[in-house]
């Protein structure tokens, strides 16, 4: 086994047990990101001031004051998250140059503990995407399906996870960005309960949606990392009080007599790929053998989520994104071509907008702007805020009868990349099962459980109740997958 | 149907600047977006107070002091003045 194939607690171990230096790991991780054809990264620390880092842990080791379970070890960032030390792109023109003046609270905590930010990773602009095509950066590769996309709008995050460049990462899920880019490219994709993990540093795509996500290729690494960024924040309004669970206090766990919500039209929806459907329902036979009984549950129409969905978190855009003018924030274009019908300052805003804004981000601000209209609000976002609610009511009524709900992550396995990067409704429906838990707020994760005939990865996605993250990440990591 | 005039009011709106040749596309998407999600539409929920987050806990509203270090915010402004940043001139009169 190679040192970069390693999982975060095996690199703690290997470190502890001084086998390898952080100086030789971070080196050799830098190296592979370097080599590497994936374009998962849009800024990567440089060496000199990774050794740095990576020296201070190694001293601090062998002095035995360590800062904690991540020190020396690297971990990649979704680039909408604000670092001092990398720029902060968003994936868009206008933001190519910014450098945050100060770091996401996420960042603060894992630096409190000696973790190393080793890059920042590609994604759909502004995170508005499924495919990770939408970034100005361009596309990223998906390691497990050679031209196929890893599914996004966190890409970078699950290609670098995936392809072994890093043991963990960062992502953001809207609606799916940590889920579905997870599912497609065969790790497991966290998206705690709205409210668990402070926003403060995150750049705002949707804000009653925006959550940010951990992507690795094992449950312990997802519960040592949530342990320590889940922490309280006064600098974001919606951040919970109430404590992260401690991995110390996983114990043992055991699928036995717990009940699994299944809603079986979810199998049948137009466009399911077969083999999803088939692995999915195999794998939920399976938990039968552990002692878990799956019953037949009534979800929300899908394609209602979705429309629920697109509706609020474009509204959000349009008026999160209106600050990036070329004034008040963002690269501004030179004016020019002035008319007589609008003020110089329209046209500096319109110009600017136009010149560094991609072409999906304008797409979701016009419809956005669209559904906010007098005259259209009625009837799309204050219907759609209606539809949210009982979205929300209906999935706590089932949850108070069953003790998870499973849903494929993704109605399709990795497609290739420039496939529907032209067709906006056919990209929107890749979020199909993922959006209706955004828009309800409750924790949820993917897990890969197994592959198309084609050898694409598939994920299963299981929700849980509100702050149950504990038992979430217990119950994924004792469920049935490929090679356990 | 999305007409020219609409979608131009739309633009401005939004601040973005939608070329004629681009006016057909822009509307045939946003037609197609808005047609999917007639849905909403033909469906009726029942008229409830929105509580999307009443999961989380209630906080008190005190003032804290976020940034008791505040030269620390200052110290990457180009300039400063009276704990206000101080930018360029952007558009003459």
């Amino acid at each position: 086994m190679e040192i970069w194939e390693y999982s975060a607690t095996q690199l703690r171990q290997s470190l502890d047990n001084k086998e390898f230096s952080s100086q030789e790991l971070i080196k050799t991780l830098l190296q592979r990101i370097d080599q590497s054809k994936l374009n998962a990264f849009i800024s990567v620390l440089d060496l000199e001031n990774a050794q740095e880092q990576a020296y201070a842990s190694d001293e601090r080791r062998s002095k035995g004051t360590s800062l904690g379970f991540w020190d020396g070890l690297p971990i990649a960032v979704k680039d909408n998250i604000c670092t001092a030390c990398l720029r902060t792109t968003s994936g868009s023109k206008i933001l190519k140059d910014f450098v945050s003046p100060y770091d996401a609270h996420v960042i603060e905590m894992i630096k409190q503990q000696g973790g190393i930010v080793i890059g920042k990773t590609n994604l759909d602009e502004f995170a508005m995407g499924s495919s990770g095509e939408y970034s100005y950066f361009g596309p990223t590769q998906n390691p497990c399906c050679i031209g196929a996309s890893p599914g996004g709008s966190s890409s970078g995050s699950a290609a670098a996870v995936s392809g072994c460049l890093v043991p963990i990462a960062l992502g953001s899920d809207t609606g799916g960005s940590v889920r579905q880019p997870a599912s497609m490219t065969g790790i497991f994709g966290l998206k705690p309960t709205y409210g668990r993990i402070s926003r403060f540093g995150l750049v705002a795509f949707a804000s009653s949606l925006d959550q940010i996500g951990i992507l690795g290729r094992n449950i312990a690494d997802i519960a040592h990392l949530l342990e320590i960024i889940a922490t309280p924040d006064p600098r974001d309004a919606t951040c919970t009080l109430q404590k992260a669970p401690s991995y110390d206090d996983f114990l043992a766990w055991s699928w036995n007599g717990k009940t699994i919500g299944v809603a079986e039209n979810y199998f049948h929806e137009p466009g399911i790929h077969p083999d999803i459907a088939s692995v999915c329902k195999k794998s939920l036979d399976a938990t039968h053998t552990l002692g878990a009984k799956v019953v037949t549950i009534e979800l929300p129409e899908p394609g209602i989520a979705l429309s629920t969905y697109y509706v609020i978190a474009s509204a959000e855009a349009s008026s999160n994104l209106a600050r990036y003018d070329g004034i008040r924030y963002g690269s501004q274009a030179p004016l020019q071509n002035l008319t007589k019908d609008e003020s110089p300052l329209t046209e500096l805003y319109m110009q600017t907008r136009n010149l560094f804004l991609g072409q999906e981000v304008k797409r979701r601000i016009l419809l956005g702007t669209y559904v906010l209209c007098e005259g259209y609000a009625r009837s799309y976002y204050q219907k759609a805020q209606q539809a949210r609610q009982s979205i929300r009511n209906q999935i706590n009524t089932i949850l108070e009868k069953v003790d998870y709900i499973a849903t494929p992550t993704s109605p399709i396995p990795a497609f290739q990349i420039g496939e529907k990067v032209h067709d906006p409704m056919r990209m929107y429906l890749c979020d199909l099962f993922t959006v209706m838990f955004s828009l309800s707020g409750h924790p949820a994760i993917s897990m890969p459980i197994g592959f198309t005939q084609q050898n694409a990865p598939i994920g299963l996605q299981l929700i849980g109740k509100f702050f149950a993250e504990k038992d979430l990440l217990q119950a994924a990591d004792s469920f049935p997958q490929p090679g356990k | 149907m999305i007409s020219a005039k609409e979608l131009h009011d739309l633009a401005y709106l939004a601040k973005i600047r939608v070329t004629e040749e681009q006016q057909a596309h822009s509307a045939q998407d946003l037609e197609m977006m808005l047609q999917y999600f007639g849905c909403l539409q033909k469906t009726s929920f029942q008229l409830e107070q929105p509580n999307f987050f009443s999961h989380l806990l209630g906080r008190k509203d005190i003032a804290i002091d976020l940034y008791p270090n505040q030269s620390q915010i200052w110290k990457n402004a180009v300039h400063t003045k009276d704990s206000y940043f101080v930018v360029p001139k952007i558009l003459e009169k």
